[in-house]
């Protein structure tokens, strides 16, 4: 997984704090995240990770939406919404706020099955396919660099990219409307998976997070 | 189907323990596979015969038979070939005591596990990481590499192939981390799954022994079962288990005491030392299976996998050295359209030559991205040279015609490119040069310019 990321291509505006946080969790579990597979590594995957973890472990009243980036990362945008609508039980969410391990397993299993569905999906439809395909290639990098005023002599903003940034992501929400229950399934299974992993590394979970005595 | 069912012989060979038999077979499966050109199935012999070799401790013979399962592993080797391909990788590592490296193939072999959900190779992965973390101190990370090993056992059935390989790295951490409890549990539960196999495996675990003996300060008791193990294997001359005693000898300071210290001493002056260099085994720190640049890479040693590019600009970022980092992409569409990718590939190929041509007259490493996309990095490069530079590569590449019976098909090239003091001191990072070339060779293409310039 890509370490060398940088915070200002998350979705909420972080603290510094909190980032340095995200990235030592990244060395210190990084056995953890050898369930990604290779051609998902991406710089762009492990910032999803990084929105999922701080979604999880932050409380909503103290989540700033990084408004420049939801213009430039719509896909990711949606993405997001979908992982917010994931029912999560009470002592496990009330875990997740207090536990940053916990939740760095949770945001990389979420990913893993939610990227799984949405990939199956996405290629069901082959007017979309492409555009995912072609999405995909952009992956490896920042897209910020696009959005630099510099280029606006040669185009206001990047059209292609965002033509293809816009279809996907419209088709992601088509997605998860027509299967709302897969998607909450998985959220499920991801979470329960990511508890039993973690309880049989690190001890059980209560609901403030720490171990149980 | 001869060919099926002497794998199927090799494989059960291999679970009777029957190493000599394994290797004798495998060398008359393997060559008519490859006469046949099936090199899946050559492929499994050569694991089989790797494995064999580790397995009776012919180390010489192990190495040579990984080198000729890499070239044939790279070329034609599918996930799971990889997956074992890095766990013997791993080994090799090991024993040629480069552990950094061991540990970089054993996590490759793990993210193949998962990929194709073998739970068998994770744990044994996962335990043989956890002695080897334990060995440098990293004790931590080796706890939880032990610990998801136990994790995913609990999906294997009780007797199972990978419980008994996975065990001797078991073993091997518990004695590192002084754990006598937990050892001999281990031991117990692990005896009951070998049975009558158990002569085997006999060496390894009193070797375990000995070292946990040495750690937990019973440094008589520890000589005595080293000589004993040298016993055992010295008739048989397993290499690997004599370069494991000799290392605990060694490092142990055990020489005096330890009655077979010449013959040993003799022993390891008769070893090939480069052999034990494992270096031999490139894929780990190359990445050959990940990039596809095993063609340039000998011909021109400056195109590299993207771990070294990354080392490498991180190394010019911090002695403050100035780069340019420039990408390129042919623009091949209308080409995989009328021929297939082989071709243009093919077709490719002499034109990627060309690119190397003039950019190597300068202080450059090539990554290749993909077959129609690179990225290159140039040190000492002045804002004149690179425009000279891109003039000359405008003259030769730009808008190439390929002629075929019924028409030609442009093959358009464009660039991006940025240099490092154009970003804040504290931004220049790889990540960050390459995500702002990928923006300019985005707006040359979406503008069909050679390139734009910032």
């Amino acid at each position: 997984m890509h370490a060398k990321i940088d915070k200002a291509d998350c979705m909420f505006l972080i603290s510094d704090e909190k980032f340095n946080q995200f990235q030592q969790l990244i060395k210190e579990l990084e056995f953890f995240t050898l369930i990604l597979p290779f051609d998902k590594e991406s710089y762009q995957q492990s910032m999803i990770i990084l929105d999922i973890w701080y979604l999880l472990s932050t409380k909503e009243t103290d989540r700033i939406t990084n408004p420049e980036n939801t213009m430039i990362y719509p896909y990711r945008k949606y993405f997001l919404e979908i992982v917010k609508k994931g029912q999560i039980k009470r002592y496990i969410q009330l875990a997740l706020y207090e536990n940053e391990k916990l939740a760095f397993l949770c945001a990389i299993y979420i990913f893993k099955e939610f990227d799984t569905i949405i990939s199956e999906k996405m290629a069901l439809n082959e007017d979309v396919a492409d555009q995912f395909i072609a999405l995909k290639k952009y992956s490896e990098n920042s897209l910020r660099p696009y959005f630099d005023p510099k280029y606006i002599e040669v185009e206001n903003y990047p059209r292609q990219l965002a033509l293809i940034q816009s279809a996907v992501a419209t088709e992601l929400q088509a997605i998860y409307q027509k299967f709302k229950l897969p998607f909450s399934w998985k959220f499920e299974q991801a979470i329960d998976e990511a508890s039993k992993i973690y309880e049989a590394v690190f001890g059980l979970i209560n609901d403030w997070g720490g171990r149980v005595p | 189907m001869k060919i099926t069912n002497q794998i199927e012989h090799l494989r059960n060979l291999y679970k009777e323990l029957k190493f000599e038999e394994v290797i004798q077979f495998g060398m008359i499966t393997l060559p008519s596979s490859l006469d046949e050109k099936r090199y899946t199935d050559a492929l499994i012999c050569y694991e089989y015969i790797a494995s064999a070799y580790f397995e009776i401790g012919c180390f010489e013979n192990f190495l040579v038979v990984m080198k000729e399962y890499e070239k044939l592993c790279i070329t034609y080797g599918n996930d799971h070939n990889k997956m074992v391909f890095y766990y013997l990788c791993s080994l090799s590592h090991v024993f040629g005591n480069d552990l950094e490296e061991s540990i970089k193939a054993t996590k490759k072999s793990i993210r193949y596990a998962h990929q194709l959900k073998r739970d068998g190779l994770i744990v044994i992965n996962y335990c043989n990481i956890a002695a080897i973390l334990a060995l440098i101190n990293q004790f931590e990370q080796a706890k939880i590499a032990m610990r998801l090993a136990n994790y995913y056992k609990q999906n294997l059935p009780n007797v199972n192939d990978a419980i008994v390989r996975g065990s001797t790295g078991a073993l091997f951490y518990l004695a590192i981390i002084k754990d006598s409890e937990e050892f001999y549990k281990t031991k117990q539960e692990f005896l009951q799954c070998i049975t009558e196999k158990q002569p085997f495996y006999s060496k390894v675990i009193l070797l375990a022994e000995a070292l946990l003996a040495f750690n937990i300060g019973q440094v008589q008791q520890s000589n005595s079962l080293f000589e004993q193990v040298y016993q055992k294997i010295k008739v048989g001359k397993n290499k690997i288990l004599l370069i494991l005693i000799n290392t605990c000898i060694e490092q142990f300071k055990l020489k005096e005491q330890f009655q077979y210290t010449n013959e040993l001493e003799q022993f390891m002056k008769s070893m090939n030392k480069d052999l034990l260099k494992s270096a031999n085994i490139q894929s780990v720190s190359k990445d050959v299976f990940l990039d596809n640049i095993q063609a340039n890479t000998f011909k021109y040693p400056n195109v590299v996998s993207k771990e070294s590019i990354i080392e490498y600009v991180d190394n010019m970022i911090s002695q403050k050295n100035a780069l340019y980092c420039i990408h390129w992409c042919f623009v091949t569409k209308e080409l995989e359209d009328l021929f297939e990718t082989q071709y243009v590939e093919q077709l490719l190929f002499p034109l990627f030559e060309k690119i190397y041509q003039s950019i190597f007259k300068y202080d450059a490493k090539v990554h290749v991205l993909s077959k129609n996309k690179g990225e290159a990095f140039i040190i000492n490069m002045n804002e004149a040279e690179l425009y000279a530079l891109l003039g000359e590569l405008e003259k030769n590449l730009h808008s190439l015609e390929i002629y075929y019976s019924t028409g030609s098909v442009k093959i358009p090239i464009h660039f991006g490119f940025i240099h490092s003091t154009k970003l804040p001191e504290n931004q220049v990072s790889y990540d960050q040069l390459v995500a702002f070339a990928a923006a300019g060779l985005y707006y040359a293409k979406s503008h069909e310019q050679l390139y734009i310039e910032s």
